[in-house]
């Protein structure tokens, strides 16, 4: 296993060159091992070193000239990585890439999260929570001190990739998860944070659709259920359980719609393993990560009518809406999902947050319009969108440890009737090749 | 110079000159790389092949067939040359975009493809035989889309095919025995192109998806036949496992020229496609001078195959099937421009089981065959008509091919 541990570490390496992580100003960003019996002894943890993992009985950090001399003169022993991790790095983005760049692919996500796994085994549990329609492992990724105990902390979830070709809401959720493994040794919030919660992240519930937009379609939208009528695909993010089928302007129950909500709730496996995670776990907070619209959605989408919290759901959608812009100035904008964007129903936060009030929230990530790219992002914003999402989710977790929940599910819907609207497929016209 | 080798000439001219297609027999299922035929690609049958249900692993007509047999060149006189085109078309079902979700045909998209299949010249100089030939066994062409209204429209074509060049050498052995080996060189390309686009007053939003694969690979056939009796010839074929590989290139592109949004994820890769083991076994019999059998099965090592796109493996549920052919062909004795000649009347029939185990299916088919034998020019056509099922399609297919064979004085 040690290419992948060497992976492991070269991913991190690499990481911090493209994603312009934050080290501190004045640091040369050298990278440098030294054993964990010196660095308890030496007590360099009191120094502030920037210490990106822990592997193997070495603890590896990123130091500036002056921190290297003051190793030596502690002396510390250490060796220097920069070079080998480096050149391991650029092998790595040999190895990536693909039609989809630097998005991740189910194939790669797997990849990556086990090596996730294998380079944190104490604070990180790959489960494989079901089985997409083509047989594809939906994958949750759980982070906490002690992962492999079930200590019943508050959990918090982020979801990425329920529409296919949303590609940015799949990076998103893992580079959260990313960041905060790998910041655990060295940052005392983040370590708060994990030790007092468990983090899951499902990075791609819609792996099928994923797929699709990769190798055939890239504005797939749906999973690839095969409908009774020839048609694909159920929008899976109006197949959850709370006021699903409410309406036919929020879903749609014509299976070539691309807001097809399925022919019952939870009828996909896609839907079913989520809510079987949700349900297996103390979820106080979560956010489901879509793309485009800068948007903070929050529960109801089904109704114009307010949630029974909606004042407090109001008011985490505006701090985490402050927490973003105060990164970089991109405005996200919170409001009431059927107010804000459009009506949805059977969506993932409105049946979140119909089984105990859980703040839930739906992201739409960048960019803000079709003009600017639509549901494609440049390869490039990812860091950027990741980091400027970053704060509102550490406030999330942070909240979410801070506050029980209403602890009461709320009373289902009713449906209504309402005037039927179908999607119309475009009719063919072939040429001969 | 013999008379007939002119009409030969002529027509072989006007063949090569044709459009750079090939015309298949059965749809390629369900995956890009799938030729534009059955997957059970093994060789470039003749006319007179085609009519006995794709025999061509014992019975000699044509030099073509060492692309499959190469111990069969032993068995043709001292030079010959020989070209067959074809048409085909077929029925489909799923491909690319088309009724996988995106857009629905209504009825089934078919397609129709003439082209020159192969050919091909051959010697023999005492014991030994030998062959180059020139065929293009698969084609990756799909028919191409265009749909929208208004301010919306999108496209997709997918072209591509597969050449090898083929040489051969082949002995005469002791004991009716005859073994011949091939070195095969393949080259190809598949190109795709998908391009969406959305005109509205502020803005137009144009999508574009290319990606194009280049093929190369390096395979050996070889075949043994044994002419038991006078009238029983045996034969058996393999074509060795090879990888179809090569350069790759994506282009995903999103442009908004009003607002200057471009933006583009570029790839370059080398993708590869594991063929797999494929080997045979072949028998004629003849009656008389005048009637005669043959009969093919070759089993296509169809579990092992994999494929590699853009670094990734593709899962391919593919499982191993033997296809089988024979017919039943009757030489009828005439006179032509004064002179002798003989019209073959061939009846063949041809079960094609296909690899993809997500949707089982064969295709059964019927083949009939004529043509005229003029001392050295002997020309073929053969035609086959085979429907499919499992699938629930009924997809439909249809080939005609057009061989001529010329064999130089001894």
């Amino acid at each position: 296993m040690r290419p992948l541990r060497l992976l492991a570490l070269a991913a991190v390496v690499w990481a911090l060159a493209v994603q312009a992580a934050p080290v501190p100003a004045g640091r040369t960003g050298q990278v440098v091992s030294v054993s964990e019996r010196d660095f308890a002894a030496a007590r360099l943890g009191r120094l502030g070193l920037d210490a990106l993992m822990e592997k193997d009985g070495r603890v590896y950090l990123v130091v500036s000239a002056d921190e290297c001399a003051e190793l030596a003169r502690r002396g510390v022993p250490f060796a220097d990585e920069t070079q080998r991790l480096a050149l391991a790095a650029v092998e790595r983005v040999g190895a990536g890439g693909g039609v989809n760049g630097a998005f991740h692919s189910p194939y790669e996500m797997e990849t990556d999260l086990r090596l996730l796994e294998e380079a944190h085994p104490d604070l990180a549990r790959l489960s494989e929570i079901g089985r997409s329609l083509e047989g594809r492992p939906l994958y949750a990724l759980k982070i906490s001190d002690n992962a492999t105990v079930d200590e019943h902390e508050p959990a918090v979830l982020f979801a990425g990739c329920h529409h296919a070709r949303e590609w940015i809401s799949v990076e998103v959720p893992f580079l959260f998860g990313k960041y905060l493994l790998e910041r655990y040794a060295s940052d005392a919030t983040v370590r708060a944070l994990v030790d007092a919660s468990e983090i899951w992240i499902v990075p791609i519930a819609n792996p099928d659709g994923l797929q699709y937009t990769i190798d055939v379609y890239r504005y797939w939208r749906k999973n690839r259920r095969a409908n009774v009528d020839g048609t694909y695909g159920v929008d899976i993010n109006r197949n959850y359980g709370y006021a699903w089928g409410f309406d036919d302007q929020g879903s749609s129950p014509h299976p070539g719609s691309d807001v097809y909500r399925g022919t019952a709730a939870f009828s996909e496996p896609e839907t079913a393993a989520v809510r079987d995670l949700v349900q297996a776990h103390d979820i106080r907070a979560m956010i489901s990560f879509h793309s485009f619209g800068q948007d903070i959605l929050y529960a109801w989408g089904f109704t114009s009518e307010p949630a029974p919290s909606d004042a407090e759901l109001g008011a985490i959608g505006r701090t985490m809406a402050g927490l973003i812009e105060a990164v970089n100035g991109t405005v996200y904008v919170p409001g009431q999902a059927s107010r804000a964007l459009y009506v949805t129903n059977g969506d993932l936060i409105d049946w979140a947050y119909s089984l105990a009030g859980a703040p839930s929230y739906t992201i739409e990530l960048p960019p803000v319009d079709i003009d600017h790219g639509g549901f494609f992002n440049d390869e490039t914003a990812i860091a950027a969108v990741f980091e400027e999402n970053r704060p509102a989710m550490l406030y999330l977790v942070r909240y979410a440890i801070d506050h029980p929940l209403l602890r009461r599910p709320l009373s289902p819907v009713r449906r209504e009737r309402s005037v039927l609207s179908q999607t119309r497929k475009p009719k063919l016209v072939l040429r001969q090749p | 110079m013999e008379r007939t080798l002119l009409p030969f000439a002529v027509v072989t001219g006007c063949l090569l000159v044709g459009a750079p297609a090939a015309a298949q027999l059965v749809l390629g299922q369900y995956e890009d790389e799938a030729p534009l035929a059955s997957w059970n690609q093994l060789g470039s049958p003749p006319a007179p092949s085609l009519g006995l249900g794709g025999a061509q692993l014992a019975r000699v007509w044509d030099l073509t067939q060492s692309l499959v047999n190469p111990a069969l060149l032993t068995s043709l006189p001292r030079l010959s040359a020989s070209v067959s085109a074809s048409y085909g078309g077929a029925s489909l079902d799923k491909y690319a975009l088309v009724n996988t979700g995106v857009v629905e045909s209504i009825g089934l998209p078919s397609v129709g493809l003439f082209g020159v299949d192969g050919g091909g010249v051959a010697g023999r100089a005492g014991p030994w035989a030998f062959a180059v030939v020139v065929a293009m066994p698969e084609s990756y062409g799909r028919p191409a889309i265009a749909v929208g209204s208004g301010g919306y429209q999108l496209t997709f074509s997918q072209t591509g095919l597969l050449r090898v060049f083929h040489a051969a050498v082949a002995r005469k052995l002791p004991g009716g025995l005859s073994f011949g080996i091939g070195l095969n060189a393949v080259a190809g390309r598949l190109d795709r192109s998908t391009v969406e686009q959305s005109v509205s007053p502020g803005a137009t939003v144009t999508i574009t998806d290319d990606k194009s694969e280049h093929f190369h690979g390096l395979y050996v056939n070889a075949g043994l036949t044994w002419r038991a009796t006078a009238r029983l010839t045996a034969g058996l074929a393999v074509r060795s496992p090879y990888l179809k590989k090569g350069p790759a290139t994506s282009l995903l592109r999103y442009e908004v020229p009003q607002t200057g949004t471009d933006i583009r994820i570029a790839a370059e890769a080398e993708n590869a496609y594991r063929q797999p083991w494929v080997y045979g076994i072949g028998l004629s019999y003849r009656f008389s001078a005048a009637w005669s059998l043959a009969f093919d099965a070759d089993h296509f090592g169809w579990s092992r195959y994999t494929a590699t796109f853009f670094d990734e493996p593709r899962e391919r549920s593919f499982r191993s099937v033997v296809r089988a052919g024979g017919g039943i062909e009757y030489l009828a004795p005439t006179r032509f421009a004064a002179g002798t000649a003989r019209i073959p009347f061939r009846l063949g029939f041809i079960v094609d089981p296909q690899p993809v185990t997500t949707v089982r299916t064969t295709y059964l088919g019927l083949s009939f065959g004529t043509g005229l034998e003029l001392r050295a020019l002997a020309a073929g056509i053969s035609a086959s008509f085979g429907r499919e099922n499992g699938s629930g399609q009924n997809l439909r297919t249809a080939r005609i091919i057009l061989t001529l064979r010329y064999h130089f004085r001894e």
